[in-house]
């Protein structure tokens, strides 16, 4: 386990998570592979069951029966410099680096909060919880904490249950609970997906900030393209539990090397383009179909019943390999370089 | 800085306190409740005769005069007897209702934290509650021998499924609220996670069912020391008096009506304070914020 790069904090490899339904397995996330570097933004990509949450998940070690890790690795650097392997570490020693290594903030905002706990209360807990600190010390953290988010009146909110505030501001409080111990990782499932939009981009440039202040590497998981745009570095795009392409960010933007991230961006309405030469509404353009079941995936490409550029071969197995189309741009797609 | 740390948790008994009292429910619950108890516990000092006096030539007077609340059909003064009984029907009540709590609380967690005690605590739950209530606790009762540890003992026990039940559903619901994953992943560990962020959002339903319990121990206590398995028959409680005035019913109605009274006063003072309790304990039910 010493193969890390030295930049690296988190590495998963050929990770298979399975969710085992009686005789039918749902293979939710089959074989993935990414890494995130320090200080860096990955963005992991996809439509509803494309095995985006359930990667995070398996990260956290939280996924719930009969969910349950098969094969693969999760390197993970700590702290201290020592490599373990997250799939393997038993669950006391995970509980630990849960929250204090690894954070995660979740996609409703509304709820992830104990309604029955002051704000201050729930941040100072997290801290008791990781740090041999007293609670007035505790306390005063969390309150620099929520100056840290940047909420206003820091000291005044420190006593406001969740109830009292409002959306944005409750995920920037889980924002603050989950940088109260300094993770080197903060994985945010869809953070701003319940947020409107210009409190949206005010919590993307917040933890843009943080992250910049605090060094630490963000695994960003989130179905919109816009999002990706202002905050990944790296994006990695899943498809029915597999990596289909992976790419830097101004890359994937201007060059697709497959078919599904195509469609996705085509998704997108822009009204620049979507006006006809007469100015008249052109339809949007969704991805037919939907993404096939994880129990009973297709032989050949997973893609290939939606696919617009489907051959012959796409649809015999085996599926296509993960390929570098280009220097540091992976595709799984057969027709690659026809892109 | 460190030398603060306990007024902390002090400082937030104190508000919580001065909260509740602000409510004139939860004073006036109080009051009553704690007038009943100092009655019962002063019981010897107040009552004007001894509870187990007879004297045949006053049998059946009505209230008035000499006798406050009456006399039963041996002679015997109401109004003593009653104060007097209610130091054993609370006692009942209170120890009932607290096993029971602990019992049902206990395996309705467990049940429903942790899916492979689930079945089999279900089951048992739906089992004790297939038995009559009375019929179940005359079982435990005979089975353990008859004395007062005995009939809460039983009591508790017949009791506990009623909460285990109620705890058991919530925690189902609480299990999968998102806060309950977002603790799990900033690593608290499960047995916090089942006090602080599953049980404190289990107390209302607990402390509703719990007001019930006692008074249905109270009232089950009696069925019991009918039957003769209860706490011997010359120390009175609140149900044997009901219990023995209703072959009176007709005739000298204050036999029931006061031990009767005395079970509903304290019951509702107990819900009034209750229901404050819950409201100050869950901040979204807490109007004066």
């Amino acid at each position: 386990m010493t193969e890390l790069a030295a930049d690296v904090v988190l590495q998963v490899e050929d990770l298979r998570t399975h969710f085992e339904l009686g005789r039918r397995v749902a293979k939710s996330v089959d074989g993935v592979s990414f890494s995130v570097r320090r200080g860096e933004t990955v963005a992991v990509v996809g439509e509803s069951g494309s095995g985006k949450s359930v990667t995070s998940l398996s990260i956290m070690r939280l996924l719930a029966p009969p969910g349950r890790i098969i094969g693969g690795r999760i390197l993970y650097r700590r702290r201290d410099g020592s490599m373990v392997d997250i799939a393997e570490l038993p669950e006391k020693a995970m509980r630990a680096v849960r929250g204090r290594e690894i954070a995660m903030i979740f996609q409703e905002p509304m709820t992830s909060l104990n309604p029955l706990f002051t704000v201050g209360d729930q941040i100072s807990e997290m801290i008791l919880l990781h740090e041999p600190v007293g609670r007035a010390a505790a306390r005063a953290r969390a309150k620099r904490m929520l100056e840290l988010v940047e909420i206003p009146a820091a000291e005044r909110r420190l006593d406001d249950y969740p109830h009292q505030m409002s959306g944005g501001m409750r995920q920037r409080v889980m924002i603050a609970l989950a940088l109260a111990c300094t993770p080197s990782l903060l994985i945010a499932d869809e953070p701003t997906t319940a947020l409107d939009v210009t409190i949206q981009a005010q919590i993307l440039d917040l933890l843009r900030r943080l992250q910049a202040q605090i060094g630490m590497s963000i695994l960003f998981v989130t179905h919109n393209l816009g999002v990706v745009a202002e905050i990944a570095h790296e994006v990695v795009v899943m498809y029915a539990g597999r990596v289909v392409e992976q790419a830097p960010v101004t890359r994937l933007f201007e060059r697709q090397k497959h078919p599904y991230t195509r469609g996705l961006l085509a998704c997108i309405p822009d009204a620049s383009r979507d006006r006809g030469a007469a100015g008249e509404r052109l339809r949007l353009n969704p991805i037919p179909g939907n993404v096939p079941n994880v129990t009973a995936l297709p032989a050949g490409c997973s893609f290939a019943a939606r696919c617009p550029y489907v051959v012959d071969v796409c649809t015999k197995d085996p599926g296509p390999p993960l390929v570098a189309a280009e220097v540091a741009h992976l595709s799984r797609c057969w027709r690659h370089e026809a892109l | 800085m460190a030398a603060s740390a306990p007024t902390a948790g002090n400082s937030e008994r104190v508000r919580l306190l001065g909260l509740l009292l602000k409510r004139r429910t939860v004073v006036v619950g109080l009051v009553v409740l704690g007038l009943i108890a100092a009655l019962a516990i002063l019981a010897p000092l107040i009552a004007p005769y001894a509870p187990n006096k007879l004297s045949v030539v006053n049998r059946l007077k009505p209230p008035g005069g000499t006798w406050l609340f009456g006399t039963d059909e041996f002679g015997r003064d109401v109004f003593s007897r009653t104060i007097y009984a209610g130091r054993l029907s609370l006692l009942v009540g209170g120890a009932v209702v607290v096993m029971a709590a602990v019992l049902g609380v206990t395996l309705g967690l467990c049940a429903g934290f942790f899916r492979r005690l689930d079945t089999p605590i279900a089951r048992i739950i739906d089992a004790m509650m297939a038995f009559p209530d009375i019929l179940l606790a005359i079982a435990l009762v005979a089975a353990l021998g008859p004395s007062l540890v005995t009939v809460i003992v039983a009591l508790g026990i017949v009791y506990a499924p009623r909460l285990a039940r109620i705890v058991r559903a919530s925690t189902l619901v609480i299990r999968e609220l998102p806060y309950v994953e977002a603790a799990r992943a900033l690593g608290v560990s499960t047995p916090r996670i089942m006090t602080r962020h599953v049980l404190r959002n289990l107390v209302s339903p607990i402390l509703v069912q719990g007001t019930f319990i006692f008074a249905y121990a109270m009232l089950a206590e009696a069925g019991l020391s009918f039957l003769g398995l209860g706490v011997s028959p010359e120390v009175p409680t609140w149900g044997t008096m009901i219990a023995a005035g209703r072959q009176y019913i007709g005739q000298a109605d204050w036999m029931t009506l006061f031990p009767g009274v005395a079970i509903v006063l304290s019951v509702l003072s107990l819900q009034m304070v209750g229901d404050g309790l819950r409201d100050v304990l869950d901040p979204r039910l807490r109007k004066d914020l």
